[in-house]
């Protein structure tokens, strides 16, 4: 097990702990939630295959889920986001290619480029999310409200722990 | 049998995801079900663990809180048992100590902001709780055991829009049904009042008889929205609650230990 691999695990066990025990106290308004383990999801390298991608999305709404008592919800909405995520990804490419051994996180590639990836695969998680936690269309509008409301606080506060605790080394 | 393999490996991204999502699905619907415990929930010892020792930290800011409800509580107790009388009320208890056990319990985890809430309480299995137990807090109703660790329980809670509970308006309605549109953590709806009763703002909303699970006339919570709208059958009629779920932090576990001899009478009747 090399060094990197081992961060990542620290990582893992470091947002959700901080998602179960603090970020699921936090609601505004009963509709804006904050899921910011989708940020550990985000940064992984872009290089990750779809594969192992869902695979690692799966435990970690799985381990998500397990505190919150709803088995199978936030792991469905994080397999779907990741199976997006190379797809769109290939599709943000900027000109010349991604540059090598960087992350896709605010510091390398830039806040703009940043909120456009996050957004759009947050976006889509909280509304898988939170169309199966309502159990259908019955009340669209604030379920809708709630998936765009969760959405941006969950963005900011996914950049705000990028900025404030993640290294601002490239290495890996 | 060679191309059939290339085909699975050419397309394993989309099985993977397929079979992924499906396993979730089994997940969630599984976990609505009350007979299916699974273990990966917070009724887990390690899981429950964790959010009590986080939950200890913050109990301190509530203490004063704390302090308050048990004081009204026991106020209101005390004004009920004075209205009683002594002489009835240690009859009724001799009554109520034979057919309900009460267990209170500390809750470590609780929701109020999603569609199907919960909450995790300190006292499992070890203590007797068992899955479909009532449970109550300071001011009434707050839900139902769905699962049974051995230290932790998980309890489905009134705000949850898969669970109805039989209640009845104080001298006036024998049986109507509560049941929560996942609006707001104050308001439920009572539903089934027929239009011939004059229902009126302040009525009390109690449990009703017609359950194995609480003991009847355990308070809901009070009305506070009816609407009869021309030709309609039914009252549309709004509960505020009696318990601010969001200030809950302990609660009890009723055991109603005539359960086993009601269902079984209950079986008794449908296979006649």
């Amino acid at each position: 097990m090399n060094r990197s691999m081992l961060t990542k695990i620290l990582t893992f066990f470091a947002y959700i702990l901080a998602q179960v025990l603090l970020f699921n106290k936090i609601v505004l308004f009963d509709t804006a939630f904050c899921f910011v383990y989708i940020g550990f999801l985000l940064t992984f390298p872009m290089e990750l295959t779809v594969i192992s991608g869902m695979l690692i999305g799966f435990a970690t709404g799985l381990s998500v889920d397990m505190f919150t008592n709803t088995l199978g919800l936030h792991a469905s909405a994080s397999v779907l986001m990741m199976a997006v995520r190379p797809r769109l990804l290939s599709i943000m490419t900027p000109h010349g290619g991604y540059p090598p051994n960087v992350l896709p996180r605010p510091q390398s590639m830039g806040l703009g480029w940043f909120s456009t990836y996050a957004l759009i695969l947050i976006f889509i998680h909280q509304l898988l999310l939170f169309f199966v936690e309502h159990g259908g269309f019955s009340m669209f509008w604030s379920t809708l409200t709630k998936a765009v409301s969760s959405t941006l606080f969950t963005f900011v506060m996914i950049v705000l722990v990028q900025y404030l605790f993640a290294p601002k080394s490239e290495k890996r | 049998m060679r191309s059939l393999l290339l085909f699975f490996y050419r397309f394993r991204a989309l099985f993977t995801f397929i079979l992924l999502e499906i396993i979730c699905a089994i997940l969630i619907i599984q976990n609505t079900n009350y007979q299916k415990a699974l273990f990966f929930n917070s009724s887990n010892s390690l899981i429950g663990g964790i959010l009590a020792t986080a939950n200890n930290v913050t109990d301190f800011v509530n203490l004063t809180e704390v302090n308050q409800q048990l004081a009204e509580e026991n106020a209101r107790l005390h004004q009920e048992l004075a209205l009683y009388g002594i002489d009835s009320a240690s009859n009724m208890m001799a009554d109520s100590t034979l057919q309900f056990v009460f267990r209170t319990a500390e809750i470590v985890n609780n929701t109020v902001s999603n569609t199907n809430n919960t909450l995790t309480i300190r006292i499992g299995s070890k203590e007797g709780v068992k899955p479909g137990m009532g449970v109550i807090g300071g001011g009434g109703v707050v839900g139902k055991v769905r699962y049974a660790g051995t230290k932790f329980s998980v309890v489905t809670s009134l705000l949850n829009t898969d669970g109805l509970l039989s209640a009845q308006i104080k001298d006036k309605v024998a049986l109507c049904t509560v049941s929560w549109d996942a609006v707001s953590a104050n308001t439920v709806n009572l539903l089934y009042v027929p239009r011939q009763y004059s229902i009126s703002v302040g009525d009390s909303v109690l449990t009703s008889g017609y359950n194995a699970v609480f003991p009847a006339g355990l308070l809901i919570g009070t009305i506070s929205e009816v609407d009869l709208p021309e030709e309609a059958t039914f009252h549309n009629i709004k509960v505020s609650l009696a318990n601010d779920f969001r200030k809950l932090s302990h609660v009890s576990v009723i055991e109603n230990r005539f359960k086993p001899e009601l269902d079984s009478l209950n079986t008794l009747v449908e296979y006649e």
